[in-house]
């Protein structure tokens, strides 16, 4: 799992029919030092994220299964909590 | 998963038989809000078209989206399309 | 999916057992909008029955495993099918019919 931010949301009304009902944002991943790295991408959310926060992201389609409580669902990229603080040699980082 | 633009499609006589039926559409990734390289995908929604913001989902997953059962084989799948008038960030 | 224009083939008699009987051409990556060659060649599997200078659509990683052809198998590349026709914004970049060969 990584850490990453919420940039945005997405709002689609045709999508994928187990998608239905489940809140889409977008993320990047982020350094331990706190910057934005490569490419951004939508996931789906499981942890009531929004714009902004600090989150954990889990990019395993068998855990997105779990997380959601849906054991049809086919997802890459899920958002599994929001991030209270993190410590990371010696220095905690507090996320809100 | 990525989001992209529709610009395109690809059509093929001759393919895997399970890929029979299905829709190859030519996408130009968005990466950080920018254009970005192109990629077939399947569409599983069935209704993007040209123009069409869309979320493409890759990997393993993009096959099973398709169909479960057998699935065929697709590195990259259309998941659905974004709303126009909700993009924002 | 990516689109290819293959250039080759590729026999080996010493191989992993469970590439036996597995058809392996040499293709060329193409740049879907200008339709010229971009990049390096590479070695893939066949599953359509595809011959030198023809444009196929090959599909990478776990998903090039599932053909019937290809299940089970150490590949990670596959061509999964014969290009006709390859439209961009209405414009028919390019047509199996009026190719070159």
């Amino acid at each position: 799992m990584k850490i990453g931010i919420i940039t945005g949301t997405v709002v689609s009304t045709v999508k994928y029919e187990r998608y239905r009902g489940m809140k889409m944002l977008k993320a990047r991943n982020l350094t331990l030092e706190g910057e934005p790295t490569g490419e951004e991408f939508v996931v789906l959310d499981a942890a009531d994220a929004g714009m902004g926060d600090i989150v954990l992201l889990n990019n395993d389609g068998g855990s997105a299964k779990m997380v959601t409580g849906d054991d049809q669902l086919i997802a890459s990229m899920t958002v599994c909590g929001v991030v209270d603080h993190y410590t990371w040699r010696g220095k905690t980082v507090y996320c809100h | 998963m990525n989001l992209g633009i529709v610009i395109g499609s690809v059509v093929c006589t001759v393919k895997t038989p399970t890929l029979t039926g299905r829709r190859l559409l030519i996408v130009r990734k968005i990466i950080n809000g920018k254009p970005g390289g192109t990629v077939i995908a399947c569409d599983a929604t069935g209704e993007a078209g040209i123009g069409d913001t869309v979320y493409m989902i890759g990997r393993a997953e993009a096959a099973l989206m398709l169909d479960l059962q057998a699935p065929p084989p697709s590195d990259t799948t259309i998941a659905g399309i974004v709303d126009p008038e909700t993009l924002v960030g | 999916m990516q689109l290819a224009k293959v250039i080759g083939s590729m026999v080996s008699t010493r191989k992993c057992e469970r590439l036996e009987g597995m058809k392996l051409l040499v293709a060329v990556p193409i740049d879907m909008e200008t339709m010229e060659e971009k990049g390096a060649p590479f070695v893939t599997a066949d599953t359509v029955g595809a011959g030198e200078g023809e444009i196929v659509m090959w599909a990478g990683g776990s998903s090039s495993r599932q053909t019937d052809l290809t299940t089970g198998k150490p590949v990670d590349s596959t061509i999964i099918g014969i290009v006709d026709f390859v439209d961009i914004e209405g414009r028919r970049v390019y047509a199996k019919s009026e190719a070159k060969t």
